[in-house]
């Protein structure tokens, strides 16, 4: 079994105190990443990734359940977490704060941290190091806050939303150094995003959360391999089944999203008299809004 | 490292109040301000002028180091928090009560550093004052109801003291506000706490004469109900002191205490 670098179980994160009218903004969240995995952890605005982020990184407290971080209790061991895990969160450092500033700054912190790494990619990345933090563009404090993170050479880096507004050239640079110097040496990559696109194309693994749960946590290559959209007529078809995602109906044609086996489910439908229409592969963004998009879940789908 | 931090947000407010010192000491030592003593018959300066300009000392520095005071306890961490950035901040591998003491260590030693400055400039121009009349008021002070001279430098030592434990309150009751609203508004929470607590002191004294509230600024001397000059120095200012730290700690703590237990 691989190990695992972040592990939440029944994690529960309420805002609002206790009574009728808190809010939970993550709902008994159990999620796994591996290590060396690049994990697209997707939602729409609101739907928890933040707040997980947040407790994993010490600045929120669970209301129960647990967090793991390297193995590490999130609540009880944060500084041996942030000594090995880069955090970029909410991409605001310190304003007054030149690009040359916040590397001295940070040096202190980190016993692992690498002045030639900040040098490095200060250059690739062209940030304009003698400029004032609050100066910079939003893609230039973007790629600071990473820079920052990556040179304090992190086991784990924990992403926020990292290509949030920025433009296509930016998104592109950031991506690269993410998957080609980061995760190519082995090391764990988490990040939050509801760019699917973005994700698909460099994460291994996904998990969906919405409204605080997760939805889906799975290999991207099994999603690509077995999900498949199923759409069928006839009477009296099934109401659901071990490896039914999601069903709906519109104008007497039934669509099933099944996360495995679709080719046995089409045969059981048409041994039913079904007529099968099409048996169509699905990409990550087709699943995200089948799971999301609609407001009856079929809960958790876990593929381990 | 984090000092430097602290150090770069204050170091204008610092600069300022040294060059203002600086200033002081220029105009005293070049003569250009002057400060006249009523002398008595026998030509020497009234001993009664002496410490009335010790106290008046100790008042002209409140609304100074007050402002001061304010200015340091709006820098560290809830200035961080109000900036967006406490996210990034304590997310570097230290506990929080780490970036906290700092903070409040570095300010509240700037503070220090700048008023007992200010006192040896004050204690140097009344010396010289008492230097150049000579005579038996050389280097101490004759207070009304003091049968020997107290020295100078004892004066001048308590004054520093009452101003520290006052800008210190303030310095605490500021960055203890900045830390608990996590917004710049905290800095005008800390001046209405203090505003506050004066007027309600004068309502207290004006309705209720026979309550007093503490008042924030140590009692150094005593003074006549007549005419307001200094008889004496005033007595226990040992404890009043030690409880005045006391409180003054309180807010570190309370402070701690919040940003520990809050959620970024």
């Amino acid at each position: 079994m691989s190990e695992l670098v972040v592990e939440t179980r029944s994690l529960v994160k309420r805002y609002g105190g206790s009574g009728r009218q808190s809010v939970a903004a993550v709902d008994g969240l159990n999620m796994r990443v591996e290590r060396g995995s690049i994990y697209g952890f997707l939602g729409r605005n609101g739907a928890g990734k933040t707040t997980t982020i947040r407790v994993l990184a010490g600045l929120a407290k669970a209301t129960s359940g647990s967090a793991r971080v390297l193995g590490l209790d999130a609540t009880r061991d944060p500084i041996a977490i942030l000594e090995r895990t880069g955090f970029v969160i909410d991409k605001m450092l310190l304003p007054s704060m030149h690009g040359n500033d916040l590397v001295r700054f940070n040096r202190g912190f980190f016993p692992r941290w690498s002045d030639a790494l900040a040098k490095r990619y200060a250059e690739s990345l062209e940030i304009p190091m003698d400029r004032k933090f609050k100066k910079l563009s939003h893609g230039n404090k973007t790629k600071l806050c990473l820079l920052l993170a990556l040179a304090q050479n992190p086991e784990l880096l924990v992403l926020d939303e990292p290509t949030a507004g920025l433009d296509p050239v930016v998104t592109d640079q950031l991506l690269r150094v993410l998957v080609e110097d980061f995760a190519n040496d082995g090391r764990t990559l988490l990040m939050s995003s509801h760019h699917l696109s973005e994700v698909e194309k460099i994460a291994d693994w996904v998990g969906i959360i919405d409204k605080g749960k997760l939805l889906l946590e799975a290999r991207l290559d099994d999603i690509r391999a077995n999900y498949r959209r199923v759409r069928a007529v006839g009477e009296r078809l099934p109401q659901g089944g071990p490896e039914v995602l999601t069903i709906s109906a519109t104008e007497g044609v039934a669509e099933y999203v099944l996360s495995a086996a679709a080719e046995g489910f089409a045969a059981g439908l048409r041994s039913n008299g079904a007529t099968i229409l099409d048996v169509q592969p699905m990409n990550l963004s087709e699943i995200f809004l089948e799971l999301v998009g609609r407001e009856n879940h079929v809960p958790v789908e876990v593929l381990a | 490292m984090y000092l430097w931090k602290y150090w770069r947000e204050s170091r204008i407010v610092f600069g300022i109040s040294m060059l203002g010192i600086a200033l002081l000491a220029w105009l005293v030592l070049k003569g250009v301000w002057h400060i006249g003593l009523d002398h008595g018959h026998s030509g020497m300066p009234d001993p009664r002028e002496i410490a009335k300009l010790l106290m008046a000392s100790l008042y002209l520095q409140v609304p100074v180091s007050a402002f001061l005071a304010w200015v340091m306890g709006s820098f560290g961490v809830g200035r961080s928090l109000g900036e967006d950035s406490g996210s990034y901040l304590l997310t570097r591998p230290r506990r929080r009560y780490w970036f906290l003491w700092r903070d409040w260590g570095f300010g509240f030693l700037q503070l220090v550093f700048a008023l007992i400055l200010a006192n040896l400039l004050i204690g140097y121009l009344i010396h010289r004052l008492l230097g150049a009349a000579g005579g038996p008021l050389s280097g101490s002070v004759m207070l009304r109801d003091v049968v020997s001279p107290v020295p100078l430098a004892a004066v001048i030592g308590l004054n520093c003291l009452a101003m520290i434990a006052f800008a210190g309150l303030i310095f605490g009751i500021t960055y203890f506000s900045t830390i608990s609203l996590k917004h710049a508004r905290g800095v005008m929470l800390g001046a209405g706490i203090v505003l506050g607590y004066v007027i309600l002191s004068v309502v207290v004294r004006h309705y209720w004469p026979a309550i007093e509230l503490p008042n924030l600024l140590m009692r150094v001397f005593q003074t006549s109900p007549v005419s307001n000059e200094p008889v004496n120095l005033s007595e226990h200012m040992g404890p009043s002191l030690a409880m005045r730290a006391a409180v003054m700690m309180l807010f570190p703590v309370g402070a701690q205490l919040i940003l520990e237990r809050g959620e970024i």
